[in-house]
């Protein structure tokens, strides 16, 4: 992996996994890939993570789950995002903006004073 | 359905098929990467360890995996189940609001049926349920002597003291026995008051565990006190009225007389506020009252000391522990029998009778109880089964809806639910709408209890009662909501939806059985509602003499005195009070006409030997006729009295009571009666009353002098009335009756502004007299036709009301039934049927329904005639002016309900009906 591996802050895999359903229903690997893929592999996810997260995010009334067929023809379990769950997601993606600029802007500021 | 819905109702969430899924997915995963690595030309152990790797922990991810799908979809359940339901709420609010005459109907209804019954059954709590508030109350019992006289009649009575120290130092069973003898004594405090007291030995206070909320209760040492210096504990009643709840009132002495003794009593304690005095029977059978001033205790002296063989005092004791009811009868009946042999002569045939002292409240008033909670209890049937009658109308009327929705696809089971969602709302609507209706029930069935009746003040609202009514509406709305949707899902859909309308006749069966039924019970609460009115408006309504803005004052005289003293004492009052502003005329009588303590005398004619006529007896002043409004039909009446006209000579007469002399001392112009009507007519059957001599009792002979018109005088349940003819009467002069006197006072506005004034007056007259009670003539009647006033007035309410549910509930059907048939009438109107027509079926339908209706409750109440019965004053429980008049109510209820939907059926227009579905 290129440069260093970062840990996943907490919380932030929720919104991954939401951006990752947001283009339609997967099932739990598919997500785990379009993670991998996405942060071209930066981010560090141990894969088995994301289940209770899906669940979680289930549980929650954000996605839904149901079971159905893979491209291979295994049974495998499909998340979808609900109307909650999309609403959830802009909303998240609009705080990590306001969030990771105002973190930018503190940091570049701080450098020229200091 | 109903087995899928019982089984996520049982286990929903079970854990090892939520594991297996939750491993089904993760071998998903592992199999797929593995298939991926393997693609991108990994080794396949290699790619197996590394799809293992990459995933982390497997277990901890399944553990975690689990327990979140776990508690995500309980939560998921909860809400989706709460949803619905708030889904099923809303809907059936607005079903409900839709539908504004069912629901007011249904919920007035319900708040009739459990409001009366909250109201009236928290009163009997009050009355004979709730447990005495002593503590073990269940131990506490009260004993009487019963009497077997020769002629095996028995007599119930209280004991001598002599009894009470036998059967109190013989038995083991009972312990803190402790008798109450009521005694009235004049209380100098402020101004001199009339008090009514008990005196009790200090073992009453451990008896009930009463502790004095000021100062003590009596101890060992009070027992031995003189009687002339007593120590006394006051109730906390008399203590704020009397002496303006004085917190330095411990240990003050007031000056007292007492049977004409003088003495003293020293306070020594104020008891708390909730005391409540132990009840009992007294002398004549009936319940003690909750009316008592003070307590206090003396010795006694020594000849009350070997007095036996029973006597006036109510006694109660504990039963000790370990001991039973059955133990302590069985060993005062050894008593009797021990005590029998010892006294022959005082205590052959008096046994010992032993009863729970809950028992004794509920015998003394458990019946006037029964009666109040079996009306209300027909009243919440009939309330249930209008409620049910209204339900199935609008199912029925809703069965087209039902069925759009089951052709929805919604489930059975859902629209059940939905139903009993309605049902429930409307018994929560329903229940609290009843128990604001009993807090504004209470109190009127409160003030309408007799004054004698314990625990009035201690009404609240019987929780138990309220659950239990509510409980009952749910379950009849419940029934009654949920058939038409089961009926309505269970048939063919379309099939139902062509038919909706034409099947609603026919299964109209179980309908007209819920209003027949609800007519049927009306009936019987009207029935006995009109008798019970006939009953009390006959007893109050003929008095025979005047009531308005009368006043009684009552008043103590000194015993002490001597007959003429005490005449010029009342001569001084009449005097003083007659001067007062505002006062229209004032008489004097030993007792008012209407009066609780009336007494009774034999009268004999010297002239016909054995005749002996029980009647009753006043002494009055000159004026008492006139102002009283007592017409004399004959003769004159009777003559005015002056102490001062009296011959020295004769001035010095003293009788303590009316014995041999009674009288002999008086001018021959005052040795006189005025007889009643009925009197006269049956002491002198042959000639004219006026001119001949009569005796009473060890009376002088005294000369008939007038005949006055009969007066309705006893309350109807005094006991006098069963050994005497209340229309006997007769009235002799206040000089031949002057130890006991009341003053009736007419005003010219409310008498009540009146009393300081009138107080002022008679001290003014002596200052040592003492007012012992003001009350209204209004009042005393009031007083007295208490039982007959509550059965009428409760009954009557409740009888009106149900003849609105039942009307309501007629109404309902005549009315669904008319819409029922819409296209019928319309068929029959194109067909040339007149409106008159059309009108007389709804209305021969409403009279079907109505009259079967009648005649089941009439036969009911012809059933219940025996317990009428011993509710009705002279009135047999088969009156038919009372079954004239209901079947007159009933008929009307049935051309009432009939009216509207009658008109409804002649305003169908028949080319609309025809185009009806």
């Amino acid at each position: 992996m290129a440069g260093s591996s970062l840990h996943l802050v907490r919380g932030t895999l929720d919104v991954l996994v939401l951006k990752a359903l947001s283009e339609g229903a997967r099932h739990g690997y598919a997500v785990s890939q379009w993670i991998k893929g996405a942060t071209s592999e930066v981010l560090l996810v141990e894969e088995g993570s994301l289940y209770p997260a899906l669940h979680r995010l289930e549980g929650k009334g954000l996605i839904d789950a149901t079971w159905g067929i893979s491209d291979t023809g295994r049974r495998a379990r499909f998340y979808d995002l609900t109307a909650d769950g999309q609403k959830r997601l802009s909303h998240e993606v609009e705080t990590w903006r306001r969030y990771s600029t105002a973190i930018d802007q503190a940091l570049s500021t701080s450098g020229q004073e200091g | 359905m109903p087995l899928r819905f019982f089984r996520t109702f049982v286990n929903p969430f079970r854990r090892d098929s939520l594991e297996r899924e939750v491993e089904e997915e993760f071998s998903f995963h592992l199999e797929q990467k593995k298939r991926d690595l393997i693609d991108a030309g990994v080794d396949p152990s290699e790619a197996r360890r590394r799809a293992h790797a990459d995933f982390g922990p497997e277990g901890r991810w399944r553990r975690e995996s689990v327990k979140t799908r776990q508690t995500g979809r309980k939560r998921g359940r909860r809400i989706e189940w709460r949803n619905s339901w708030m889904q099923d709420l809303r809907h059936a609010i607005r079903g409900l609001a839709r539908n504004p005459t069912l629901t007011v109907a249904a919920v007035s209804a319900l708040a009739l049926g459990i409001g009366a019954n909250t109201a009236i059954y928290s009163v009997a709590h009050a009355v004979i349920f709730r447990p005495l508030p002593y503590p073990e109350p269940d131990r506490l019992v009260a004993i009487w002597l019963r009497e077997r006289g020769d002629d095996g009649e028995t007599a119930h009575g209280g004991f001598a003291y002599g009894d009470f120290v036998d059967y109190r130092d013989r038995s083991s069973t009972l312990v803190d026995m402790a008798f109450m003898s009521f005694f009235a004594a004049d209380f100098h405090g402020e101004r001199p008051v009339r008090v009514i007291g008990y005196t009790v030995p200090a073992s009453y206070f451990d008896l009930l565990g009463v502790r004095a909320a000021l100062g003590r209760t009596l101890i060992e040492e009070d027992d031995d006190r003189p009687e002339s210096d007593r120590s006394v504990v006051l109730t906390h009643a008399f203590w704020t009225s009397h002496l303006g709840g004085d917190p330095e009132v411990v240990g003050r002495t007031f000056r007292t007389t007492t049977q004409g003794r003088s003495g003293f009593f020293t306070v020594v304690g104020v008891l708390p506020e909730d005391f409540e005095q132990a009840p009992g029977l007294n002398s004549q059978g009936g319940l003690i009252s909750g009316i008592v001033d003070l307590f206090t205790s003396a010795r006694t002296d020594p000849v009350t000391r070997t007095r036996r063989g029973g006597g006036g005092w109510s006694v109660y004791a504990r039963i000790a522990e370990g001991r039973s009811l059955e133990e302590a009868r069985t060993e005062m009946g050894s008593i009797s029998a021990g005590l029998a042999e010892a006294y022959p002569e005082q205590d052959r045939g008096l046994e010992a009778v032993v009863m729970p002292l809950h028992a004794l409240r509920r015998q003394a008033f458990g019946r006037e109880m029964a009666l109040l909670m079996g009306a209300s209890g027909l009243l919440l049937l009939i309330a249930c089964a209008d409620v049910g009658s209204l339900l199935l109308i609008s199912g029925n009327g809703r069965r087209r809806e039902m069925s759009v929705r089951a052709a929805l696809g919604s489930g059975r089971w859902r629209l059940i639910r939905l139903l009993m969602t309605e049902a429930f709302v409307l018994a929560v609507v329903g229940a609290t709408a009843g128990v604001l209706l009993a807090r504004w029930l209470q109190p009127a069935v409160v003030s309408l209890l007799p004054w004698y009746m314990p625990g009035a003040n201690r009404v609240e609202i019987d929780v138990g009662v309220l659950v239990f009514a509510t409980v009952l509406s749910l379950c009849t709305l419940l029934l009654f909501a949920v058939l038409p949707a089961v009926r309505a899902t269970r048939l063919d859909v379309s099939r139902e939806l062509k038919m909706a309308e034409q099947s609603t006749t026919g299964r109209s069966g179980l309908l007209s059985s819920l209003v027949v039924l609800q007519v049927s019970l009306a009936t019987v609460l009207l029935l006995s509602g009109v008798l019970f009115a006939k009953s009390f408006m006959r007893l109050a309504g003929e008095k025979g003499f005047t009531d308005e803005r009368m006043l009684i004052v009552r008043i103590a005289q000194r015993t002490e005195s001597t007959d003429f003293d005490r005449l010029r004492v009342w001569d001084a009052v009449l005097r003083e009070t007659r001067m007062l502003p505002g006062v229209v005329s004032v008489s004097l009588a030993s007792h008012a006409p209407i009066q609780n303590s009336a007494e009774s005398f034999l009268l004999r004619v010297p002239d016909r030997p054995g005749l002996e006529i029980r009647t009753l007896g006043w002494g009055v002043s000159q004026n008492y006729f006139d102002a009283l409004g007592i017409p004399l039909v004959r003769g004159v009446g009777i003559p005015r009295w002056d102490s001062d006209a009296l011959p020295v000579a004769r001035r010095g007469a003293v009788g303590p009571s009316w014995n041999e002399d009674w009288g002999a001392f008086l001018p021959e112009t005052h040795r006189v009666a005025v007889v009643s009507e009925s009197l006269a007519r049956t002491a002198f059957p042959d000639r004219a009353a006026v001119g001949q001599l009569i005796r009473l009792g060890n009376s002088p002979p005294l000369r008939v002098v007038g005949i006055a018109r009969d007066l309705h005088s006893l309350g109807p349940d005094h006991r006098l009335r069963q050994r005497l003819d209340p229309s006997f009467q007769v009235y002799v002069s206040r000089a031949l009756w002057q130890w006991r006197a009341e003053l009736m006072i007419q005003t010219a506005d409310d008498p009540s502004t009146h009393l300081t004034a009138i107080r002022d007056a008679v001290s003014a007259a002596d200052p040592d007299l003492a007012v012992a009670q003001f009350i209204t003539m209004e009042q005393r009647r009031r007083d007295e036709f208490a039982r007959p006033r509550l059965y009428a007035t409760v009954v009557g309410f409740f009888a009106l009301i149900s003849v609105a549910l039942a009307t309501v509930g007629l109404y309902g059907v005549l009315a669904s039934s008319v819409q029922g048939r819409t296209r019928e009438i319309g068929l029959r109107m194109a067909l040339g049927a007149r409106r008159e027509q059309l009108r007389r079926d709804v209305l021969r339908r409403s009279l079907v329904l109505s009259t079967l209706g009648l005649a089941i409750g009439a036969v009911g109440a012809l059933a219940l005639s025996r317990v009428l019965d011993a509710f009705l004053y002279d009135l047999p429980p088969v009156d038919p002016i009372a079954y004239l008049l209901t079947s007159a109510g009933i008929l009307l209820v049935a051309g009432l309900a009939c009216y509207l939907p009658a008109r409804r059926a002649t305003q169908i227009d028949p080319l609309m009906a025809l185009r009806h579905e």
